[in-house]
């Protein structure tokens, strides 16, 4: 390793890990019963809770995805920075109702709790999938990326199988150790430092193009080239584009169309829906804080962030040939190496947030939700302890492998997992909201909605090329996401399923769970008017800031090509058209959040159940003919498909 | 629930001087390399500021500093200074650097003496380090 540029970073590494360590062993020390080490006892502070679930949300995915992407793809991309309002809209719909049910009845898992309410436990396996997906997808993804942005630094190309598994390895120390607890802890300290990477980036970004406005100046001559439309640099590409996919047939001006955004403005909806928020979630011991973090702590600083740091670090690459991130770092390396370590080391944070709690959740997910009830039940609670450390290992060295010799796989599969985790909102629905869907049209849905996931994306439809099956249609067919068109058949599914199984598709205690959540409902706003006029107010925004209204952001503020004389607040319209709608966002997170009581605390305490409803165990044997037709299955799969590609395979 | 208070205070803390210390401590070496005494001045300004949210931590969690953080302040404030009087000695700061520097350990050691005064009052400042006045029970002799 060329360790001269990177001697700053590699001491301010060493302080890092030093503090990583210290709380893996405090929180070691403080688990001093058994289940601790999945859900901290399910005593974690709210506050921590709360800035922890906006670190994991955010993660590196934001931090080192946005910028590179407004870089290479526009303003257009740029509307998705509304992020800070629309990931945290999930958790204020569903994040209390999850809570209180996951106490009361002594849920552990997210699958625990779908299959609490809807009974059966395939939804209980799908989540577990779903948890599995992020730990090796997503979080594969992020070690890749942010072992490409040290290795940058490093100015050797050979040094990012170490850099990769560097970061790895002080992750699988901390979860292994300390487990939820650690990882509550250190989300607060990894969340503090992505701010400061993101304020720090944004600052030098201003500081190296001479301020905001020689910035803006940058993007005017930016605009005036005639590439700059073609790229879509600076405008929503229309509303629809009826293409193909890319891949076949490339949209027009960019494909960030209007129904694009909306589609990944719903892909953005299934970080809080996946099985890592929910783990973070129910281990907390009050749910007193998720209406302050949503608002507060997501919405208004970390919208902030996004909607002006992110974004102009995304705007300086504009244009460029370089990464942006990795080139802006290089700049600071000659004058500044301290700076640029400090920024290094929340990059690293960024990663190390999300990928800790997604490989928690998985192994817990696997062990609890399949595992044991499935093919080992009254498995002791040390031993599932000592397996999830083993699965947690497991998960890492293959999200590692993954990242470092198959970049190509590893970004097909990370860019399934939000789609898939949006999948889990009709079951979000009916377990907090409506008694009318039901468990068969949940677990339909699910499938068809995965399917359509798969086959508009990148990895179904490398698949099925591998099988033999050469769709018609590319990624993103009609400018629409996977996310998109996955949402749209699973809801289809969801309706006409429900309809046909009312009244046999819930657990026994589905009616206990009911009462309960209707007990602890949020209070009726005084004015009765308020209810449709809060829905209205979400549907106008969604409508004009990742609907078809945001084209109105292309012109609204002045024609991108007539530069500063033409743009009325100084700034390419789009840009100032989504920061105006952060700040409506902001006002309509907090008003639903309190003025609507969806995210305050009940004001009736919600306890433990003494008996909780988890199903009987029946032996305590490991359940060989299960075991036995799982591999047979597994063995038939793997021939079908290797004969099958042998077949008529490309 | 007593070592779950103490830890996430402990957590407050650690994000506090991660971020106001590591800026402050970048601004600082940012002030003698480019011998900017203002930027210099920011970094001073961090290094306060981290001390300013640490007593707002200790005053919302009820506490003073614990002896582990009086004790890696005091380490570090002795590491800080023998490398400025080193660097001083074998002339390997410039006027700025020094300036910055001075004015640091400047600020912390009055810093230090006006917390301490206004915590504990002028006298019983004094008590705490009058160890010569000071019996082994910790009362004052007659």
């Amino acid at each position: 390793m060329n360790l001269g540029p990177m001697t700053w970073v590699f001491l301010f590494f060493l302080i890092y890990s030093a503090i990583v360590l210290f709380w893996a062993r405090q929180a070691s020390a403080q688990n001093t019963r058994q289940f601790d080490f999945f859900t901290s006892g399910k005593s974690l502070s709210p506050w921590m809770s709360a800035v922890g679930v906006t670190g994991a949300s955010i993660s590196g995915w934001i931090v080192l995805g946005f910028p590179q992407s407004i870089a290479s793809q526009g303003l257009g991309f740029g509307v998705l920075a509304l992020a800070g309002i629309i990931v945290p809209l999930t958790g204020v719909l569903f994040f209390k109702a999850q809570w209180q049910i996951a106490t009361r009845y002594n849920f552990s898992t997210q699958g625990q709790l779908f299959n609490g309410y809807f009974g059966g436990r395939g939804i209980g396996v799908v989540s577990a999938l779903i948890a599995v997906l992020f730990a090796i997808g997503f979080s594969g993804l992020q070690l890749r990326a942010i072992g490409t942005v040290l290795t940058e630094l490093s100015e050797n190309q050979n040094d990012l199988p170490v850099f990769i598994w560097a970061v790895a390895a002080l992750l699988a120390s901390y979860v292994v150790i300390g487990g939820l607890r650690t990882i509550g802890y250190l989300s607060v300290i990894q969340t503090v430092l992505i701010a400061t990477a993101i304020a720090g980036m944004s600052l030098f970004v201003l500081i190296d193009s001479g301020g905001f406005s020689s910035l803006n100046m940058q993007l005017a001559a930016l605009a005036k080239e005639p590439d700059s439309i073609a790229n879509g640099y600076f405008q929503i590409a229309g509303v629809i584009q009826f293409t193909a996919g890319i891949g076949i047939e490339a949209p027009i001006g960019g494909q960030w169309t209007a129904v694009m955004i909306t589609s990944s403005a719903l892909a953005l909806l299934g970080i809080q829906a996946s099985p890592m928020i929910t783990q973070l979630l129910i281990s907390t011991r009050s749910s007193s804080g998720i209406a302050a973090g949503q608002t507060w702590v997501f919405s208004a600083v970390f919208g902030a962030l996004i909607i002006f740091g992110i974004v102009a670090v995304g705007s300086f690459g504009m244009g460029k040939e370089q990464a942006v991130i990795p080139s802006l770092l290089l700049d600071l390396s000659a004058q500044s190496p301290w700076f640029k370590a400090t920024i290094a080391i929340g990059l690293i944070a960024a990663v190390q947030v999300v990928c800790g709690l997604s490989l928690l959740t998985a192994a817990h997910a696997l062990i609890a939700d399949i595992y044991v009830p499935f093919y080992h039940k009254g498995l002791p609670q040390s031993d599932q302890i000592l397996y999830g450390r083993v699965c947690i290992l497991i998960l890492l060295i293959i999200a590692a492998l993954l990242a470092t010799l198959s970049p190509v796989a590893i970004s097909k599969l990370g860019a399934l997992a939000l789609p898939a985790a949006l999948q889990l909102w009709p079951a979000l629905i009916g377990l907090c909201w409506f008694q009318f869907i039901s468990r068969q049209a949940v677990v339909s849905g699910l499938m068809f909605g995965l399917f359509a996931v798969l086959v508009t994306d990148h990895a179904g439809i490398a698949i099925l090329g591998f099988l033999g099956l050469d769709l018609p249609w590319g990624r993103f067919p009609w400018t629409i996401h996977s996310a998109g068109w996955g949402l749209f058949v699973n809801l289809l599914t969801v309706l006409i399923i429900s309809a046909i199984t009312q009244g046999r598709g819930h657990s026994e205690q589905a009616p206990d769970i009911r009462n309960f959540l209707r007990k602890h409902a949020p209070a009726a706003p005084r004015s009765r008017g308020l209810k449709p006029a809060a829905w209205s107010a979400v549907l106008a925004w969604f409508f004009l800031a990742v609907g078809p209204g945001a084209i109105l952001g292309n012109q609204a503020f002045g024609v991108a090509a007539d530069g500063p004389d033409g743009w009325i607040t100084g700034m390419p319209s789009i840009w100032a058209w989504i920061m105006m709608l952060w700040v409506l966002g902001v006002f309509l997170i907090w008003f639903l959040s309190y003025k609507m009581n969806l995210a305050t605390s009940s004001p009736i305490a919600v306890t433990a159940l003494e008996q909780p409803i988890h199903p009987p165990i029946r032996d305590t044997k490991i359940q060989e003919p299960e075991l036995i037709r799982f591999l047979w299955t597994v063995v038939i799969a793997t021939a079908v498909i290797t004969v099958v590609s042998w077949v008529f395979g490309s | 629930m007593e070592t779950e208070k103490k830890n996430e205070r402990a957590v407050l803390v650690f994000c506090n001087w991660l971020v106001f210390g590591l800026i402050g401590l970048g601004f600082l070496l940012e002030g003698g390399s480019r011998e900017n005494f203002l930027i210099g001045v920011i970094g001073i300004v961090g290094i306060i500021a981290g001390f300013v949210v640490h007593i707002i931590i200790n005053h919302i969690s009820s506490t003073g500093f614990t002896m582990g953080e009086v004790a890696l302040g005091l380490a570090l404030f002795a590491f800080g200074a023998v490398t400025f009087i080193l660097s001083w000695i074998i002339g390997a700061m410039s006027l700025v650097a020094f300036q910055i520097g001075l004015l640091q350990l400047a600020i912390l050691v009055i810093g230090f003496l006006a917390y301490v005064a206004t915590r504990y009052g002028v006298a019983g400042a004094f008590r705490k380090f009058d160890v010569i006045g000071t019996s082994t029970s910790g009362k004052r002799e007659p």
